[in-house]
């Protein structure tokens, strides 16, 4: 491509003519200036085709000039895990090297084999998609992949990325979104006042619509525009209490005047000129007492038949290429306008040096001034007239022209040729962000669009956004809105005087708004476009009401009509008047479709901030973490918690370990970091009172020095937490929970003392990080206590199991409990957590005499299943109550406690509700996978296939040497000894023998009869 | 279904204490909208926190029954599962989880996320007004996609747009 830019202005622009930047697109190299957005650039350069549409694949030009462009999406950058796709052309700015590429099409943009569905719309009307779903069966099947790959947008990065965001927290007095002159005028009154302020402006530079105006034409206190504008800048930047964010959108206007606003803090720059130090994009947390909303409007296309080639461009947008981006887009321009503003755009371009060959306006009364102007400057007025359809396949070549009404309203229309055609539809106010903070929109006939009218948040609108077009009016809003937000924050304003204006421009004046441009070629064959990103015509529109979608909810998700990523931001009110129109009623009677969240679509990055990756969520680490990292240990995430899974040696297999570590720890010795379970002091003259409420067991007898497990039920009677506690005086105990609902206990059990029970003395500790625990078990741990102990014998003769005792390792008080969670002699010691690591290594070393294994969570879990013990949260999974697991003698009968009434409750009492039991495998060898469910025959029938219940724990058994499992069964309890099968994914259900839970039990009776 | 009336309500004091009392024509069925919770909370404790400090426990006063031993299976289900859900005044529970952790009331409109009162646990919710939005045809004003809900009728009055 050439360096020349021909379609760049000889001056003029917010942009460095000193410096070329080159940037390739779709594998062109281009040439532009800093400043330039990509898509006024490729303007510069000619290049109007950027993109292809969602359904049709139509060839997609420049609509607009910022975030409202519907469908210049493009795909920026070839990293593949740093690429972005749906990038609007028209907001990303360029850089030395800038790779973007056009979407959805293939091999390329200009031939593009997509484009064959264009040839098929008639067979794809509105809601094919859903059509397909009520055909004849298989039509969707059918159809399903074919929509799929054909409707696209830009391709997702395929791997982690690589950026930083940050998410920040801010409080201030006034919120000022938006930074034309609406907004710089109103953070000018706030910030006087003394307020904290905050003006975000979604571009790179402050100064919105003024940066669009002739800045010849235009004077603010008798200065330039620009000028203007840097010293309103300079004041704010001045001001302590002022911040001014560019490059950032507000998104979203949540509750209680809380407001997202999205930074893009370096995407401007070249990435190898990216600081290190910054984050790629920011997400501005604004909690404001008071917001201005100063967000503009936006410009609506017209709608007419073959409305949607490249070269075919808001006017106001036209505007803004040529003095903000020094571009005027084409060389032979028609203006196409149904108010006034089409006209002062027209007058622009023709003084910018562009050869406006007509002014096509909608309506037949035009004020005289603007006909002189026309005049003087050539140009051919077309009153009361409209463009009936378009020529040229990837750029406009010319348009034909018709009278509205009249005679010539049935004659052969007039054809001019241009290369492009600027449209101007009147101005929507961008209500959006005030309609998400639950205000009312009003209808304005004046303007034929929505404009805020109540408000339900501190928030007021102000300028364009109000409704209010004329820039004397934009200063006059933006200078009230400032002083009355910065006076409801409680600031004493003096507003200050809007700047004298020479060359402002009125509002748009009269309009005349045609739901849809009449046309030469009969109905059936009209393409007029409503929404340009989803390929949704006006014929669409007009059958969704004919098929009984009327309300403008169901005809938008019927359509898609505002549903693509710029949700409808240019298309939104032309769909509500051609819904109106085909309904015969008016747009206010129909309503509008819901703005939600967000206002444009916001990288995940910058809503994950810094949560992502470690940062995702806490992390916690016992004492002997370190330790466990040394030794190679498999670790695995229990709530917040890193437990070591288990221990490979080197060359030996996860599985291997697992099995070597539950030997050991049954027939040796094993230990186990069990610091974290869950440890809650429980305190006070009612703490035995308290505990009896909360278990479901009795505890009004457990003398000190004693230990007891017990259940925790919700009040719907399922298990919701167990744990062993100890007595250590008449009013204070040691409770344990499982490591991951530790939180939720002491939260449930903190709940019901503040709310239920204020009567009850009783104060709750966590104290889980305080004790380091390591338990150690098998036959020899009682001599490993006794030796590690200065001033303990843990003999079980004399240490008795379930009590505990205070000793000394070393001089550092120790708390030893004789409980075992795997059916083994097992010890848990209890130190100080500072002790941990010390402690841990004291059990390893005068453990080596006898062969110690430290074993890690998953050997744990084979050893407690070989006994049958159950894990909360594997055995049960809230809808199991004790009986279910075979614990209802457990269930005291002399006390209420939580979730005791539940448990007589019809269906809880039911005796065929599913039991955990024991399943054994007819071939030993076979493990069954977690999960399996459980069925009665020995092949599936058809499916439903009645199941039984569901494997909840298996393993491969080291000390039983073979393999075991435990499920929950319907009835199970009573069909012992009953032959079931467990369904698998391949191959047939394999048979299994329903047992009792503890398999080592049944192994010692076995031996014991064959001995015996 | 009855009109709703449009403006400021009175809720009596302790009009949630029992929740099957419907409170006048405020029957209303609630709709899921998606809501967003971005509150600031005043923990009568600590004052003013951002949610995030918060966790929700439900609705209020909903006394946990001492004669359960006596009660039907239906009376006591309808403690452990049934909540009113109300699109109007709540009564709920918070907890300041990452604060001082205490546990106390608050009264929200849950149609606008409003929060008309914060009290401590044990005392009666005080009398409050709440904002219920109107619509013509009574039908719940937000949620339901009734155009009522975000455009004002032709005879509706605006406010607080700096407007004309």
């Amino acid at each position: 491509m050439s360096k020349t830019q021909p379609y760049r202005l000889p001056k003029g622009g917010r942009i460095d003519r000193g410096r070329t930047i080159s940037f390739s697109f779709g594998g062109w190299a281009f040439h532009g200036h800093p400043g330039d957005t990509l898509a006024s650039a490729l303007l510069a350069n000619g290049q109007h085709m950027v993109a292809r549409s969602f359904k049709y694949h139509r060839p997609r030009g420049i609509l607009g000039a910022g975030s409202e462009d519907p469908a210049a999406l493009v795909q920026i950058g070839d990293d593949a895990n740093r690429t972005d796709p749906n990038t609007r052309a028209s907001e990303q700015e360029i850089y030395d090297s800038l790779i973007a590429r056009a979407q959805n099409c293939w091999p390329t943009l200009t031939y593009d084999v997509g484009a064959m569905n264009d040839l098929i719309a008639p067979f794809v009307p509105a809601g094919f998609y859903y059509k397909t779903f009520k055909g004849p069966l298989g039509n969707w099947m059918w159809f399903e992949p074919f929509i799929r790959a054909a409707a696209g947008l830009g391709h997702a990065p395929s791997g982690p990325d690589p950026d930083r965001y940050e998410a920040v927290n801010r409080h201030c007095d006034v919120l000022v979104v938006g930074g034309g002159p609406t907004g710089l005028m109103a953070a000018l009154a706030a910030g006087r006042a003394g307020a904290r302020v905050i003006l975000a402006e979604e571009t790179a530079e402050l100064g919105g619509a003024l940066l669009s105006r002739d800045p010849e034409a235009l004077r603010l206190n008798d200065a330039a525009p620009v000028e203007w504008i840097a010293g309103v800048r300079a004041e704010l930047e001045a001001r302590d209490e002022v911040t001014i964010l560019t490059r950032t959108t507000a998104f979203g206007y949540y509750s209680h005047n809380f407001v997202g606003l999205w930074e893009r803090v370096t995407d401007h720059l070249p990435e190898a000129e990216r600081p290190r130090r910054l984050p790629r994009q920011r997400l501005w947390r604004v909690r404001a007492k008071e917001v201005v909303l100063a967000t503009g409007a936006v410009e609506r296309p017209l709608v007419f038949h073959q409305n949607d080639r490249p070269g075919i461009m808001l006017a106001g947008a036209v505007r803004t290429y040529m003095h903000r981006y020094g571009v005027l887009p084409g060389k032979r321009i028609v203006v196409a306008t149904n108010n006034d503003s089409g006209w002062d755009a027209a007058l622009d371009m023709a003084q910018a040096g562009g050869e406006v060959v007509a002014v096509i306006d909608l309506r037949a009364d035009i004020a005289p001034r603007h006909l002189a102007e026309a005049s003087q400057a050539g140009i051919a007025i077309h009153a009361n007239a409209t463009i009936v359809g378009t020529e040229g396949r990837h750029r406009i070549r010319g348009v034909s022209v018709r009278a509205m009404s009249g005679a010539a309203a049935s004659g052969r229309p007039v054809e001019i040729a241009c290369d492009l055609l600027a449209v101007a539809g009147g101005w929507t106010p961008n209500a959006a962000l005030f309609s998400q903070s639950r205000g009312k929109l009003r209808y304005d006939g004046a303007i034929e669009a929505f404009r805020p009218g109540r408000s339900w948040q501190n928030e007021r609108s102000a300028g364009a956004a109000n409704g209010a077009f004329a820039m004397a009016d934009c200063f006059s809003e933006g200078v009230r809105a400032g002083a009355q937000a910065a006076t409801a924050a409680g600031f004493d304003a003096s507003p200050p005087p809007a700047p004298r204006i020479v060359g402002g421009q009125a509002g748009q004046g009269s309009i005349r708004v045609v739901p849809e441009l009449p046309s030469h070629v009969a109905p059936h064959r009209t393409r007029a476009f409503v929404d340009l990103q989803d390929d949704v015509t006006t014929k669409d529109l007009r059958l969704a009401v004919k098929e009984g979608y009327s309300s403008v909810e169901h005809a938008k998700r019927y359509t898609t009509a505002g549903m693509g990523t710029d949700q409808g931001k240019v298309a939104n009110l032309n769909t509500f008047g051609l819904l109106a129109s085909a309904r015969g009623e008016s747009v206010p009677a129909i309503g509008t479709t819901t703005y939600r969240q967000p206002y444009k679509p916001v990288t995940i990055g910058a809503i994950a901030g810094q949560h992502a990756g470690d940062h995702f969520a806490p992390r916690r680490t016992t004492p002997m973490h370190d330790w466990h990292k040394r030794q190679g240990a498999i670790f695995e995430p229990v709530g917040e918690w890193l437990r070591a899974r288990a221990y490979p040696k080197q060359g030996e297999s996860f599985e291997d370990a697992v099995q070597r570590e539950s030997k050991a720890a049954r027939t040796a010795i094993g230990v186990l970091d069990a610091s974290t379970l869950g440890k809650i002091d429980v305190r006070g003259p009612d703490a035995r009172t308290f505990l009896n409420r909360v278990y479901t067991n009795a505890w009004m007898k457990l003398a000190p020095g004693r230990c007891r497990y017990g259940l925790m039920l919700g009040e719907d009677g399922m298990v919701v937490d167990d744990g062993v506690t100890a007595c250590i005086a008449d009013d204070h105990f040691h409770m344990t929970t499982t490591t991951g609902g530790a939180a939720g206990v002491l939260s449930t059990l903190e709940d019901y003392l503040q709310t239920e029970w204020p009567d009850l003395k009783v104060y709750l500790t966590t104290v889980t990080e305080q004790w380091a625990v390591a338990a150690v078990c098998g036959p020899q741990s009682a001599r490993l206590v006794s030796e590690l102990c200065d001033d303990l014998d843990a003999d079980p003769a004399g240490f008795e199991f379930m009590t505990w005792r205070d000793a000394h390792i070393g001089g550092v008080p120790v708390r030893v409990f004789s409980i075992s969670f795997t059916g083994e002699l097992s010890y848990e010691i209890n130190i100080p957590a500072t002790y941990g690591l010390w402690l841990w290594e004291q059990v390893l070393e005068k453990g080596a005499l006898h062969g110690i294994t430290p074993y890690g969570t998953e050997a744990m879990h084979l050893l407690r299943a070989e006994k049958g013990f159950i894990i909360v949260g594997q055995e049960t999974d809230g809808t199991v109550t004790p009986d279910d697991l075979g614990l209802g003698g457990m269930v005291k009968k002399s006390a209420d406690f939580i979730g005791r009434r539940s448990l007589s409750r019809s269906d809880t009492a039911r005796t065929d509700r599913k039991q955990l039991v024991g399943l054994l495998t007819d071939d030993p060898n076979v493990v069954l996978m977690e999960g399996a469910h459980v069925i009665e025959t020995a092949a599936e029938s058809a499916p439903p296939v009645p199941m039984l219940g569901h494997v909840t724990s298996s393993y491969f058994s080291p000390n039983l040497d073979r393999s075991i499992a435990m499920a929950l069964v319907k009835s199970g309890r009573s069909r012992m000894g009953d032959k079931l099968f467990v369904s698998r994914r391949d191959g047939a259900p394999i048979p299994v023998t329903v047992s009792g839970t503890d398999f080592l039990a049944a192994k010692d009776s076995a031996t014991e009869a064959k001995n015996g | 279904m009855p009109r709703l009336d449009p403006g400021i309500r009175s809720v009596p004091a302790g009009f949630r204490m029992d929740r099957r009392i419907k409170s006048g024509d405020d029957d209303i069925k609630c709709g899921n909208w998606g809501r967003q919770e971005m509150f600031l909370i005043r923990c009568p404790w600590c004052g003013e926190r951002d949610v995030s400090d918060f966790s929700y426990g439900g609705e209020a006063h909903i006394a946990r029954p001492t004669d359960s031993e006596t009660m039907s299976d239906s009376a006591w289900a309808e403690f452990v599962f049934l909540r009113s859900n109300p699109k109007g005044v709540h009564a709920e529970r918070w907890n300041h989880q990452a604060g001082c952790r205490r546990w106390f009331n608050i009264l929200r409109n849950t149609a606008t996320d409003d929060i008309l009162a914060v009290y401590k646990m044990g005392e009666s919710p005080p009398e409050v007004t709440a904002n219920l939005p109107a619509t013509p045809s009574g039908e719940a004003a937000i949620g339901s996609g009734n155009d009522a809900a975000k455009i004002l009728g032709p005879d509706e009055t605006g406010g607080a747009t700096a407007g004309k």
